[in-house]
């Protein structure tokens, strides 16, 4: 069907070649990470290796998560450098009202469970749900776009809806999608969080420090590689490197 | 910085996030993604290596993205195959516009319960089917298509669906040709008793 | 120690009583005994309790017997033990209004001391310290300060300053999970370090012969800021993607998402992308969805044909809004302002209504965005002579807001 990937495929044996595409359909379509036991081309580095390949042709890449005491599960994502690229496109970028309701229901699902100790993995999915109620009654988005934008964040994935139950109330926690970002990608979302609701913590102030002094950096490493002094790509920012290091 | 990526990848990421997005046939295809088109547009579909399809995902028992009622999304989608899915030995896509209206009617004789709740629900359904790139919905004349995602069937997965298509309710007659509707025993089978 | 310097004098005493017996009040709610601090937190209840009551009975004060009756809930025992330690440090006092009359009153100064106390187990004296500067700069400005007492509050708050930083470098050298417990009770924030150097600028200014003891305060200040940093940037390094959340208190989280305007919410999840949504609908779950699905019982007549095509897709843009509305009207108007209601109740009226309510009960129960649910029990009461004639019991119900 598509050539895309027979370059990569071609030099592997029947087996192996179907081993690869079933860890790529599993990892690509999966609501959860799928546990790397379940698939040879997960389990074997070299295998593992060649899925990578076959994911970055379309700017994706594995995610590696470990839950505590738990197996090695792998899910695919962008690659960060991609989902910057794609973010700088409007067409590309979910709309306001439901990045406002995305934004709420990670403060009230993980945030403030996390503030309270509530939350032992480091997760963005949580089992505390939004009230309903909260987002209605206590925010200041407009309730006229809440209802549409919470179908919408359903249908993609962004959202879950948690029925109540006889002693718990429902409401929305972070829907499946949230696996899929890299350590990178959901390092930033800590960040962006925090930069924004306490914008005057001592910690803020770190952030703020640490993307200035990375800003720098790469600048320098930019006017260097300008000057026709040959840099090596891979030593302009270490610590970039580092954090796309998902497959390592 | 690191090296920009190759404009051929951030176009197969950006055909993925936004589901199965549409160009101009006038427009060049971002190499390496398989297309479907109706002659004035093209949609840019996912590329799966060998054939493969989510389906797999099931043979594994790893769960897809969780979809809801997903029961009532396929049977909207089977109404709208009964409408547009007319000449059921090609394949179903691109397949023929069909009235909104005669996709719900399909769905209310599929359906047992309140009709009138019935025609709101699989209006919603049709919806999310055209969100989901499943169907084509035009809003304006109120006609549905079948939607590129449907290009991605594999022939070789069709044929109980065309049996099924088959036995579905038949939309109503178009009204100038047809003086009483439901006249001298209108075919509605029990679809598979 | 020569006996004539360092005997102390009678006023030398009488202050010093004065000074134990404010630290004695301030304390009591937290004694054990006369000797030791309390080892279970109900104790503190049982002193909060007490002053509270006293609050309350105004001048009056109150009796043994009130006093018992508000601490009821405690044993005999305890409250016995508490009255004797909050008496013997002088939180409560006893009164004769009367002769042969004893009433008790409480100690406004132990009261204080509890709030203070509760207020610096909450934050770890952040709030205070902001309290204590701006109290600090208002005494500054105040023509009746003397330079004695403003170098007092600058080495105080010096020593303050000091003693955080402390901690928090030793912190910061320790264990990430024990700094990212506590670091939010030590470090500062912009706010209270830019306070207290206006306050160093306002001594300076007005006491320029302080400037040792600013330039102490000033030191200290630094060396606060720059623990503080040090112990943030730690923590920003630190693995782990949602860990660093807890560093902002549940009350700074829950105020921003309650006054953020939507901009400010959508700007966090600027530059993050998604897919769109995707679902697959393999051709075989297409057909086992109609074949599983409910059908038509019997083949009947189409129903009539609308004259017009569709009432309007467009218009109609929220249909499933519109029915899902509908089914929160039908339910509500059962309810009526209650939280359940038994079924057999809102049934009793003819089949054909009763049919169509309780299709629209089960439609509510079965809408996943709806907070209602239907819960039947086991069994079927016959009612030969009423409409329907069988019910089984059950409760319709509201499961959330």
């Amino acid at each position: 069907m598509s050539e895309l990937f027979e370059p990569l495929l071609r030099s592997y044996d029947e087996k192996r070649r179907a081993e690869l595409v079933a860890a790529y359909m599993a990892v690509e379509h999966a609501a959860e990470p799928v546990p790397e036991v379940r698939f040879p081309a997960l389990r074997e580095p070299a295998l593992r290796r060649t899925l990578q390949e076959m994911l970055a042709l379309t700017g994706r890449t594995l995610v590696r998560t470990t839950a505590k005491g738990g197996p090695t599960r792998w899910i695919s994502a962008y690659r960060d450098d991609v989902a910057e690229a794609l973010a700088a496109d409007p067409a590309c970028v979910p709309p306001p009202d439901e990045r406002a309701v995305l934004t709420l229901i990670l403060i009230h699902s993980v945030a403030i469970p996390r503030a309270a100790g509530l939350l032992p993995d480091d997760s963005w999915l949580s089992p505390y749900p939004t009230p309903l109620d909260e987002l209605r009654r206590r925010s200041q988005l407009p309730i006229g776009e809440l209802e549409a934008a919470l179908r919408r964040l359903r249908l993609a994935g962004l959202v879950s809806q948690v029925k109540a139950g006889p002693d718990e109330q429902g409401g929305f926690v972070p829907g499946p999608q949230f696996h899929r970002l890299t350590e990178a990608a959901r390092r930033r979302l800590q960040e962006e969080l925090i930069l924004a609701a306490g914008p005057d913590s001592p910690l803020a102030a770190a952030i703020r420090a640490r993307r200035h002094s990375r800003a720098r950096a790469a600048a320098q490493a930019d006017a260097r590689r300008a000057e026709g002094a040959r840099t090596d790509a891979g030593q302009a920012d270490a610590a970039e490197k580092t954090d796309r290091g998902e497959i390592a | 910085m690191t090296p920009p990526v190759p404009p051929e990848v951030l176009a197969r990421a950006r055909a993925r996030l936004l589901g199965a997005p549409a160009i101009p046939v006038s427009e060049p295809v971002p190499p390496g993604l398989p297309t479907a088109s109706d002659g004035s547009s093209v949609w840019l579909l996912p590329p799966w290596p060998d054939g493969a399809t989510p389906a797999l995902l099931e043979e594994y028992d790893i769960a897809p993205m969780p979809l809801d009622r997903p029961g009532q999304a396929r049977r909207v989608l089977a109404a709208a195959l009964r409408c547009c899915w007319t000449r059921l030995d090609d394949a179903p896509w691109p397949g023929e516009p069909a009235p909104v209206g005669d996709v719900l009617e399909v769905y209310v004789r599929m359906s047992r319960g309140d009709a009138e709740l019935a025609r709101r629900w699989a209006t919603g359904e049709l919806r999310r089917l055209h969100d989901t790139g499943w169907l084509l919905l035009d809003e304006d004349t109120a006609t549905v298509r079948t939607g590129p995602r449907i290009a991605l069937w594999p022939e070789g997965s069709l044929g109980p669906l065309r049996d099924l298509v088959r036995r579905l309710p038949q939309p109503p007659e178009p009204l100038p040709h047809v003086d009483a509707q439901g006249g001298a025993g209108e075919p509605v089978e029990d679809p598979g008793e | 120690m020569s006996p004539t310097n360092d005997a102390p004098s009678l006023d030398d005493v009488l202050v010093g009583e004065a000074v134990l017996g404010v630290y004695r009040q301030m304390f009591a709610a937290l004694a054990r005994d006369s000797g030791a601090v309390v080892d279970d937190p109900e104790m503190v209840d049982v002193a909060e309790t007490l002053l509270a009551a006293f609050a309350d009975a105004g001048e009056e004060g109150l009796s043994h017997e009130q006093m018992r009756h508000v601490c009821r809930r405690y044993p005999a025992e305890v409250f016995e033990n508490r009255l004797r330690v909050l008496k013997g440090l002088g939180a409560i006092r006893e009164v004769f209004p009367k002769p042969n009359q004893l009433r008790y009153r409480a100690s406004f100064t132990s009261v204080v001391g509890l709030m203070f106390i509760r207020r610096m187990m909450r934050d770890g004296g952040q709030s205070e310290m902001h309290r204590l500067l701006a109290l600090e700069q208002l005494n500054v400005a105040d023509p009746r300060m003397t330079a004695e007492q403003a170098r007092e509050g600058a080495e105080g708050l010096a020593r303050a300053f000091r003693l955080w930083s402390v901690e928090l470098v030793t912190l910061t050298n320790g264990t990430i999970e024990e700094l990212r417990e506590q670091a939010p009770k030590l470090w500062g924030t912009e706010e209270i370090l830019q306070r207290a150097e206006r306050l160093h600028g306002a001594i300076l200014r007005r006491w320029p012969q302080l400037d040792r003891a600013c330039t102490d305060l000033r030191a200290a200040i630094y060396a606060y800021g720059d623990a503080s940093r040090r112990a943030a940037a730690r923590l920003s390094d630190s693995a782990g993607t949602t860990r660093n959340l807890t560093l902002l208190p549940p009350e700074t989280w829950r105020t921003f998402a309650r006054t953020a305007s939507r901009e400010e919410l959508a700007a966090v999840l600027d530059g993050f992308v998604f897919d769109a949504p995707a679902p697959w609908h393999e051709p075989a779950a297409v057909v086992s969805a109609v074949e599983d699905g409910p059908r038509t019982t019997p083949p009947r007549p189409a129903p009539p044909r609308p004259s017009v095509p569709d009432p309007g897709l467009s218009e109609d843009a929220a249909s499933d809004d519109a029915a899902a509305e509908r089914l929160r009207d039908v339910a509500e108007q059962v309810l009526r302002g209650r939280d359940r209601v038994a079924v057999e109740e809102v049934l009793d009226r003819d089949w054909a209504a009763a049919r169509r309510l309780l299709a629209d009960l089960s439609s509510a129960h079965l809408h996943p965005e709806l907070p209602y649910r239907l819960v039947w029990s086991d069994g079927l009461a016959c009612r030969p002579d009423g409409s329907p004639t069988w019910l089984s019991p059950g409760v319709f119900e509201r499961t959330g807001p």
